[in-house]
């Protein structure tokens, strides 16, 4: 009868310690959810968009003739400044224009005007064009933003007209 | 008397096997037992990222006092109050947007964990993979979850004591209508 209850105590003993290993298993295998009743969202908004850019007004730029202004405006609404490396993507056939340039977007969410440096080719013409402007890769956040703008390019204008005011 | 303690034996086999498979399947998913394991110190843990990924406190704790839960709001920005969004249909526009070390996950455990984060239930719209990376890293990281947050085979494994940054890449090709909140599991496994 002894041993008996001697093997009955250890089984129970045995049996008790599983859920407790059990449990140092999951915490192994552990995972930690975000909660499906808090704010895990995200909006899409077009008023209130974490970065965005556009060209305000069309360009008139002299043909043949580099020029650097400020051209392009931005909001950043991420919180953290934000470089973004300009280019003109789709110059169109004929070399129609070309471009390039570096602006940081302030963290303060006021849309600024961006400066790119543009070189005409020397074709007259209007055309839609499309700006890139894409951070780092290795930035915090990381933006790749394309947008179009209308360009004009005309011969023997000293003066430019359109972009930002 | 040997029937009564082969008897015995076979009944406490019995009561284990539950155990046992529970074992098998072993998760933490009760709110009660994350609570009694915070966020912040347990074995598989997760913190807000500290780097200009998460300077809007995308990812922030619930309670910052007992740090319990990690949540993710992406309409947060810089002003305070304000909620802002992704612009609308801009992967049309060929827009992008990647937050980088929103959190991190660190391995308290003594052995090394395959890591996956992913959105259990189908998924989210619009975002177009996650991704890990050694803390400090510059490069692109390793893929854990693609289209809709779908976890991908173990790709990584983490050692003891160090740590992954997530970073979430979203492609917005929606106006919003459909959206919802949604879950982001984080997990290890061997």
């Amino acid at each position: 009868m002894r041993k008996v209850l001697g093997g009955l105590l250890v089984a129970v003993a045995v049996t008790g310690l599983f859920p407790l290993w059990a449990q140092v298993q999951a915490l192994r295998l552990g995972h930690v959810d975000t909660s499906d009743t808090d704010p895990a969202v995200y909006g899409i908004s077009s008023a209130d968009s974490l970065v965005q850019c556009g060209m305000p007004a069309p360009l008139v730029v002299e043909a043949g003739t580099p020029v650097t202004g400020s051209f392009i405006r931005c909001t950043n609404n991420h919180g953290s400044p934000i470089t973004l490396n300009w280019a003109v993507v789709d110059a169109g056939p004929g070399n129609f224009l070309t471009g390039a340039g570096s602006s940081t977007l302030a963290a303060t969410g006021v849309a600024t005007c961006q400066s790119i440096t543009l070189t005409p080719g020397n074709k007259k013409a209007t055309r839609t064009v499309v700006f890139s402007g894409t951070t780092d890769a290795t930035a915090g956040l990381y933006a790749e933003l394309y947008f179009t703008g209308e360009v004009t390019v005309q011969q023997g204008t000293a003066g430019l007209g359109g972009g930002c005011p | 008397m040997r029937f009564l303690v082969l008897l015995a034996l076979l009944f406490a086999v019995l009561l284990s096997l539950p155990s046992a498979l529970a074992v098998r399947t072993a998760s933490v998913g009760s709110p009660a037992q994350v609570a009694v394991v915070a966020t912040s110190s347990a074995l598989l843990s997760l913190a807000p990222g500290t780097g200009s990924g998460n300077a809007a406190g995308t990812a922030r704790y619930r309670d910052a006092v007992s740090q319990d839960l990690l949540l993710l709001d992406f309409t947060r920005g810089g002003s305070a109050g304000t909620t802002y969004g992704f612009p609308p249909n801009s992967l049309t526009y060929r827009d992008r947007f990647r937050y980088r070390g929103l959190f991190t996950v660190t391995n308290r455990s003594a052995e090394s964990l395959c890591i996956s984060i992913y959105v259990p239930g189908g998924g989210v719209a619009d975002l177009a993979e996650i991704r890990v990376r050694p803390v400090g890293d510059t490069g692109s990281g390793t893929q854990v979850a693609g289209a809709g947050g779908a976890p991908v085979v173990c790709t990584t494994s983490l050692a003891p004591g160090s740590a992954y940054e997530a970073d979430f890449w979203w492609e917005i090709s929606s106006t919003g209508g459909g959206l919802h909140s949604f879950t982001v599991r984080v997990e290890g496994s061997r």
